[in-house]
C-alpha cells in the first residue's frame, strides 16, 4: 500500500510546535532578563529562579499545597484501597455501585463542588470554612475516580480472590492474607494513581481559591497573584510546575513498565 | 503455462532477506501449502501475491497476466486471515457482501450470492448476527464466505486455522477440503502445522529461510524428505550421520547424512534369540529411557552409546510395552534408511 | 460468622462512607437544597431558576458557555482526528514521545496556560510583535482577551486531552481490516467510510461529551485571562458565591444545579448515541 508518509510527519510536526509553543514561550519568559518590545528576549537570566526559590513566600506555599496534597492522598490511599478490596472480594454486589459513585466527582466542576461545601462547611454544627481541611475533604472527593480506577485494575491483574484464597489455605488469616499478599502486589498501580492524582492536586486551583483562598496560600493562588506583578516570576513557577509534573509521568512511566513486565514474565511463564 | 506462476520472487526488509528468488507453480484448481516453521517466508509470499507487500524483483502472473504491478483491489484474490479481519461493525450478512458492493453488484444478485454463500459454509440463520456473537470456528466460516463470494481467481488463506482449538480445527479442514473440491477454487494455504499441510493439500511447498527446501506431493514428501530440514520438520524422523550408523551397527554404510522414520524401527528384547544373517537389517543395541503413550502409538526414547532415537510402535494390547531402564536390540530394515542431500 | 463478616465490611468501608457523604454528597443536596430557596433564605420558591433561565445576563452567560464549549469542543475533535491518525502512522518511538508529550501538556490549562498565552499573544505578546514587525497589527482584528481569543485558549486545552482519548481507538482498527476491505476491492476512501468511521464512532461520541464537559465546567483558563468580567456559567457561579458584590448563594446554587444537569446531560447524550450508532455492541 502506497502512503504519504511525509504528510503523517507533517502534521505530527505541526501539532508538536502547536503544543509546545505555550510552553516555550513560559520558558524563554522565564530566563529572560529583559523582555517587553521586542519578539525575542534581549538577555537572559537565572536570576528569577534564584529568586523563586528564596522567596519565603513561594516556599510557604508549596508547604501548604504538599501538605494538603499528602493529607488527601494518604487519607484516600488508606480509606480507599480497604473499601475497593473488602467491595472486590466480599460485597461484589455494591460493585456497580461504588463504581457509580466514583464516576460522580468527574461530574462535578470544581466551581459547583465547591458552592456545596462552602454551603455546607461555612455554618452549622461543623465549621471548616477557611481551614485546611475542608480543602483536604475536596482534594480527597477530586481524586475518588483516579484512586478508584488504580486500585480496581490492580486487583483484577493480580486476580486478588485467588490469591486471598491461597493464602488462606496455607494458614493466613484474612488480615495476614490482605498485608503480606495482596497489599504489596498492588502496591505498584496504587503509587501509579497516586501520582496521578499528585500531579492533578498540585495543578488545582478553583477549589483552593473559593475555600481558602484567602487565609491559605497554595502555589496555583500564589500564582495567580503573582501573575500581575511579576511576569517572569510566575513563568518560573510555571515551569518549575512542569518539570515536577514531568519527573513525576517518567516515574509513572519507569513503574508502569516496570509492572507490565512483571505481567509478562508471568504470562511467558505460563 | 501454469494458472499461477510465481518467478525468481525476492524480497528484503531492511538487510534481511525474507524471499531468495523463490519460483513455483500451481495448476488451475489446485490446493497448495506452503508450510514451514514461522519466519520462513510463506506468509510474505503470500501476502506478496494479495498484494499487500511489494515484491523488490520477481513477477507473479494468474491466469497468463502479470499482476505483480497492480494494486490489492484490482489483483482478483481472496484472503483469510488467522485473525479473521471481520469488520466488527456489520453483520454477518453484511460482512459477506461487502465485496459485491463494492463491485456495484444489483440489490437482488447481492442477496443470492450472499445466500449461497452462507449456505456454502452452513451459516444459515446466523445472517443478522454480528462478528462478537459468533464462536471463533463460526467466525473463520464467514471470513470464508466472504473471500469465496465474490469468485476470485485465487483464494490465499493465511494459517486460517490456527487460532482455533484441535476439534474444530479438524472439522473446518474436511469442510474446506471439500468446498474447494466442489468450486474447483484455486488455493494457496499457508501453514507451520504439518499435519494440517498433508491432510489439506494437493501438493507441498516446504519453506525454509526464504527458500522452498521441497515440493512435492504429501505422501511423496513424507515418504523421501530431501533434507535434514524437511525430514526434521515433516513427521519426527531421526537424523544421524553415516559415521554414527557405523559405529553402533558395525555395518559400513555410504558417508552422508541418514534419515530413518520412528515407526519403520523394530523393539526386540535383548535376550530374544535373532539371527543376524537371514535377518537383513542394520542391529543396535540401547536401553529404553522414556515411553510416552500417544493413542494409538507408543513413542520410546532409546539411548544408544551417546545417540537418542526416537521410535514408534504400535498400541495393540496384546504386545506388552517396554519398561524404561529396559536393554533392547533395534532392527533397522536397511531400505528405510534415507540417505540426504 | 455471617454477621462477624458483615461487621467487618461496614468497619472497613466506614471511612470512605463518612468522607463521600461528607465532602460530595451533603454538599451536592445541600446545593440542591438550596436553589429552591429564596433570597433570604426562609421560602421555598421557582424564583432562582426563574431568574437563572430568563434574565438576559445569566441566560447568557449560560449560552456562552454553550457556545464556546460546542466550539472549543469541535475545532479541538478536529485537530485531535487528524493528528492522532498521523500519529498511529509514525515509528513506535515518535508514537509514544508524542502521547507521552501529550499527556504532559494535558496537564497544561488553568493559569499557568493563561499566562503562557499572554506571552504569546498578548498585548506585547510574542507573535504580536512579530506579526507587527512583518507589517500587520494583529490587534486591530484579534485579541486574546476577546471571545475568539477565549476559543483560542480553549481549543488548546481541548487537543491534548482529545488525543489521549482517540489515539487508543484507533489502535482498535485493526491493519487486518483494511487489508481485507482492500482484497475486496474497497478504496482508502471506502474503507473509512464504510468501516473505520462507524468502528470509532463510540470513541468519536465519547470523546467529544468528555470535551463538551470539560469546557463547560472550566473556570480556571477565562478568570485568569480576563477576571470576572467574561459573561461565562462558572464565572457567573464563581461571583455569586464569593463576588466583590453581595454574595447571593441560592442563585449561584441554582446556576450551579443547571450547570451539573448540563453535564449529566452531556454524558447521557453520549451514552444514548452509542447505543444507537453502535448497535453490534449492544
Amino acid at each position: 500500500m502506497k502512503n504519504k508518509r511525509w504528510l503523517s510527519l507533517l502534521v505530527v510536526s505541526a501539532a508538536f510546535i502547536y503544543l509546545v509553543l505555550p510552553l516555550a514561550a513560559t520558558f524563554m519568559y522565564s530566563i529572560a532578563k529583559e523582555w517587553s518590545h521586542t519578539v525575542l528576549p534581549v538577555s537572559y537570566t537565572l536570576d528569577w529562579y534564584k529568586e523563586l526559590f528564596t522567596d519565603s513566600r513561594f516556599l510557604a506555599a508549596v508547604g501548604r499545597t504538599l501538605t494538603v496534597s499528602a493529607i488527601a492522598l494518604i487519607a484516600s490511599v488508606v480509606t480507599m484501597s480497604v473499601t475497593v478490596f473488602v467491595v472486590y472480594m466480599y460485597l461484589p454486589k455494591l460493585e456497580r455501585f461504588l463504581q457509580a459513585i466514583t464516576m460522580i466527582p468527574f461530574a462535578v466542576p470544581g466551581v459547583v463542588a465547591a458552592v456545596g461545601l462552602i454551603k455546607v462547611y461555612s455554618s452549622g454544627p461543623i465549621v471548616l470554612s477557611g481551614t485546611i481541611w475542608i480543602l483536604v475533604g475536596a482534594y480527597y472527593v477530586l481524586i475518588i475516580p483516579y484512586m478508584y480506577q488504580g486500585i480496581r485494575n490492580s486487583l483484577r491483574t493480580i486476580d486478588a480472590r485467588r490469591l486471598m484464597e491461597a493464602a488462606e489455605i496455607l494458614g493466613a488469616s484474612k488480615m495476614k492474607a490482605f498485608l503480606q499478599v495482596v497489599a504489596p502486589n498492588i502496591m505498584g498501580g496504587i503509587i501509579i494513581s497516586a501520582l496521578l492524582s499528585f500531579s492533578i492536586l498540585i495543578g488545582e486551583f478553583v477549589m483552593a481559591n473559593f475555600l481558602v483562598g484567602g487565609s491559605y496560600e497554595t502555589i496555583q493562588i500564589y500564582l495567580m497573584r503573582q501573575l500581575n506583578q511579576n511576569g517572569h516570576l510566575s513563568s518560573a513557577i510555571v515551569i518549575a510546575y512542569f518539570t515536577i509534573v514531568l519527573m513525576i509521568s517518567w516515574l509513572m512511566l519507569k513503574l508502569g513498565t516496570r509492572f507490565n513486565k512483571k505481567e509478562e514474565n508471568k504470562e511467558n511463564a505460563a | 503455462m501454469s494458472y499461477v506462476q510465481i518467478d525468481q520472487a525476492f524480497k528484503q526488509f531492511g538487510k534481511s532477506v525474507v524471499l531468495q528468488q523463490v519460483s513455483l507453480n500451481v495448476e488451475k484448481g489446485e490446493l497448495v501449502t506452503l508450510l514451514g516453521p514461522s519466519g520462513c517466508g510463506k506468509s510474505t509470499l503470500l501476502r506478496c501475491i494479495a498484494g499487500l507487500e511489494s515484491l523488490d524483483s520477481g513477477t507473479i502472473s494468474v491466469n497468463g497476466k502479470d499482476i505483480s504491478q497492480l494494486p490489492p483491489q484490482r489483483r482478483n484474490v481472496g484472503m483469510v486471515f488467522q485473525s479473521y479481519a471481520l469488520f466488527p461493525n456489520m453483520t454477518v450478512f453484511d460482512n459477506i457482501a461487502f465485496g459485491l458492493k463494492m463491485q456495484k453488484l444489483a440489490r437482488e444478485q447481492i442477496t443470492a450470492k450472499v445466500n449461497q454463500a452462507i449456505e456454502l459454509v452452513h451459516l444459515s440463520g446466523k445472517e443478522s448476527s454480528y462478528p462478537h456473537q459468533l464462536s471463533g470456528g463460526q467466525q473463520q466460516r464467514v471470513a470464508l464466505a466472504r473471500a469465496l463470494v465474490t469468485e476470485p481467481d485465487i483464494l490465499l488463506l493465511d494459517e486460517p486455522l490456527s487460532a482455533l482449538d484441535a476439534k474444530i480445527r479438524k472439522s473446518l479442514q474436511s469442510d474446506l477440503r471439500s468446498i474447494q473440491r466442489d468450486l474447483k477454487m484455486t488455493m494457496i494455504f499457508v501453514t507451520h502445522d504439518q499435519e494440517e499441510a498433508m491432510t489439506i493439500s494437493d501438493r507441498i511447498f516446504v519453506m525454509n529461510n526464504g527458500e522452498i527446501a521441497q515440493q512435492g506431493k504429501p505422501e511423496h514428501i513424507y515418504a523421501s524428505p530431501k533434507n535434514e530440514f524437511v525430514a526434521r520438520f515433516i513427521g519426527s524422523y531421526n537424523v544421524l550421520t553415516g559415521r554414527d550408523l557405523i559405529r553402533l551397527t558395525g555395518q559400513s554404510m555410504k558417508p552422508g547424512t541418514y534419515a530413518i522414520r520412528p515407526e519403520v524401527m523394530e523393539l526386540h528384547p535383548s535376550g530374544e534369540a535373532h539371527t543376524f544373517t537371514h535377518d537383513r537389517g542394520l542391529w543396535l543395541e540401547g536401553v529404553i529411557s522414556s515411553m510416552i503413550v500417544r493413542g494409538n502409538v507408543r513413542r520410546y526414547e532409546v539411548q544408544s552409546q551417546d545417540v537418542t532415537l526416537t521410535i514408534d510402535e504400535l498400541n495393540v494390547p496384546h504386545k506388552v510395552a517396554f519398561d524404561e531402564g529396559m536393554l533392547i536390540n533395534v532392527r533397522i530394515p536397511e531400505a528405510a534408511c534415507t540417505l540426504l542431500a | 460468622m455471617h454477621r462477624k463478616v458483615t461487621l467487618f465490611a461496614i468497619i472497613a468501608l466506614l471511612p470512605f462512607a463518612l468522607l463521600v457523604v461528607g465532602f460530595l454528597m451533603l454538599p451536592l443536596i445541600a446545593m440542591i437544597h438550596d436553589s429552591f430557596l429564596s433570597a433570604d433564605g426562609r421560602t421555598y420558591t421557582l424564583e432562582q431558576y426563574i431568574t437563572a433561565l430568563t434574565s438576559p445576563y445569566y441566560s447568557k452567560g449560560i449560552v456562552n458557555s454553550l457556545k464556546i464549549s460546542l466550539y472549543s469542543s469541535v475545532i479541538g475533535m478536529i485537530i485531535a482526528f487528524v493528528v492522532s491518525y498521523s500519529i498511529t502512522r509514525m515509528p513506535k518511538k515518535i508514537q509514544n514521545f508524542m502521547i507521552t508529550f501529550s499527556n504532559l501538556t494535558s496537564n497544561f490549562s488553568g493559569v499557568p496556560l493563561a499566562f503562557a498565552f499572554i506571552i504569546l499573544l498578548g498585548n506585547s505578546g510574542l507573535f504580536t510583535l512579530l506579526f507587527k514587525e512583518w507589517g500587520w497589527n494583529m490587534t486591530d482584528t484579534f485579541s486574546l482577551y476577546s471571545w475568539s481569543g477565549l476559543v483560542l485558549v480553549y481549543v488548546y486545552f481541548q487537543v491534548p486531552l482529545a488525543i489521549l482519548l482517540l489515539y487508543p481507538a484507533y489502535s482498535g482498527i485493526h491493519k487486518q481490516w483494511r487489508e481485507s476491505a482492500a482484497l475486496l476491492g474497497a478504496s482508502n476512501l471506502q474503507f473509512w467510510l464504510r468501516i473505520g468511521i462507524p468502528v470509532l464512532l463510540p470513541s468519536i461520541v465519547g470523546t467529544f461529551s468528555i470535551l463538551f464537559a470539560n469546557a463547560m465546567g472550566a473556570y480556571a483558563t477565562a478568570y485568569a485571562l480576563v477576571g470576572s468580567n467574561y459573561n461565562l456559567l462558572t464565572i457567573r457561579i464563581g461571583s455569586l458565591i464569593a463576588g466583590d458584590v453581595a454574595t447571593q448563594p441560592q442563585l449561584g446554587s441554582a446556576l450551579a444545579v443547571i450547570l451539573g444537569l448540563m453535564m449529566l446531560g452531556a454524558m447521557w447524550i453520549n451514552e444514548r448515541l452509542m447505543r444507537r450508532f453502535r448497535r453490534d455492541l449492544q
